[in-house]
């Protein structure tokens, strides 16, 4: 008895050692990967929120989410993320977050709401002959015509047409108003229409339609 | 919030270029400035198709984190092609997210990325209507008609478009 205590004991405090060692191993290890990360990944969301919006002002052909990844990859540094776009030219995009399910929900359900205050705003605009556009777009489809209520404009055009004087308007401006814009998406619209509505039946008339 | 700043931002931008310089043949815009994630565009019918001499109307319904992901593209008259729904919804490869091709015969440089933009896609979607794609048939009674019957196809779309002129 008194011979066999002493062998266990020297791998016991082998093992004990060894152990030790590892515990102090892993928390000093442990401490040491937990404080380095830290200060990279504190990112208080309002300052990066900043930063995304100061780098895609910048390069607004940028997604805010590719702008997000390059800055916290780099720490929060809106010079590097800088430098790398004019350098490379490229932002990649980040991984994407499973969320191309996300955009459906907002699809149709919204056309019919602007409808009503789009009609509002024409009549501000004073359009007398686009007035009624609210036509239903569910049920059924009005011809372009109709929808845009055109007939008033149309023998108006075929005139012009006739002339020779109707034509598209100028290119080469954005109006800076949004009633300006609204006004000149309008007025494109309708012209397409009833441009297209003359020749079909100038083709029609010649029996290529 | 930031994603849906940008995506206004971006809309807003499209939007100005294409009032300034828009492809012939081609109108879009959103149907009312306070919601930019709406529009309406036209698209001239590309000569020497059945589709010629006609206007076509589509929605465009863009998700809020435009332009990482693609719009939706739905016409809004009566279509016959092979790659429309029924329903009008446009089935064409820049409108599929990068990470979304079931069928895999997309090549990932075809489908949706952020330099896409409104006119691109409209461009696509015009030459669309004058080469459909045999692969991915969206309207099965147009795919068959189309690859069997090409006089009945034609009379069809012609009907179609002298229908969205009111003729």
């Amino acid at each position: 008895m008194t011979e066999e205590t002493p062998t266990p004991i020297i791998p016991q405090a082998a093992a004990v050692l060894i152990i030790s060692y590892l515990v102090y191993r892993f928390f000093f290890t442990g401490t040491s990967t937990a404080t380095a990360p830290r200060p990279q990944r504190r990112h208080d969301p309002a300052r990066l929120r900043q930063q995304v919006e100061a780098v895609t002002g910048m390069f607004p052909q940028f997604s805010a989410a590719a702008v997000e990844a390059e800055l916290i990859r780099n720490g929060g540094s809106i010079e590097v993320a800088t430098e790398r776009i004019l350098t490379t030219g490229y932002l990649p995009e980040p991984p994407a977050p499973a969320q191309p399910a996300a955009p459906v929900a907002a699809a149709p359900a919204p056309a019919a709401a602007p409808s009503a205050s789009r009609s509002s705003r024409q009549q501000e605009a004073r359009r007398p002959a686009a007035a009624g556009p609210a036509t239903p777009r569910q049920t059924g489809f009005s011809d372009l015509i109709t929808r845009y209520g055109l007939q008033g404009r149309l023998e108006e055009w075929r005139a012009m047409e006739a002339e020779g004087a109707a034509g598209a308007e100028g290119k080469g401006k954005a109006p800076a108003t949004r009633e300006g814009r609204m006004l000149a998406h309008k007025e494109k619209r309708d012209q397409m229409i009833l441009q297209a509505r003359c020749r079909m039946e100038r083709m029609i008339k010649e029996g290529k339609a | 919030m930031s994603s849906f700043a940008v995506a206004n931002k971006r809309l807003l931008k499209e939007y100005k270029e294409l009032l300034k310089d828009a492809p012939d043949g081609i109108s879009a815009g959103p149907v009312d400035e306070d919601n930019l994630l709406e529009w309406e565009c036209l698209i001239r019918g590309p000569d020497d198709t059945p589709f010629e001499g006609g206007v076509f109307p589509a929605t465009l319904s863009f998700p809020k984190d435009y332009p990482l992901n693609p719009p939706k593209m739905k016409f809004t008259c009566d279509m016959f092609h092979p790659n429309i729904y029924k329903d009008g919804t446009v089935c064409i490869s820049i409108l599929h997210s990068p990470g979304d091709d079931p069928n895999q015969y997309e090549d990932a440089s075809e489908r949706w990325s952020p330099i896409q933009s409104v006119e691109k896609i409209l461009i696509s979607v015009m030459s669309m209507l004058a080469e459909p794609n045999d692969e991915s048939g969206a309207n099965i009674d147009a795919s068959k008609i189309w690859r069997d019957d090409r006089n009945e196809y034609i009379r069809r779309v012609k009907a179609c478009t002298r229908k969205a002129l009111g003729l």
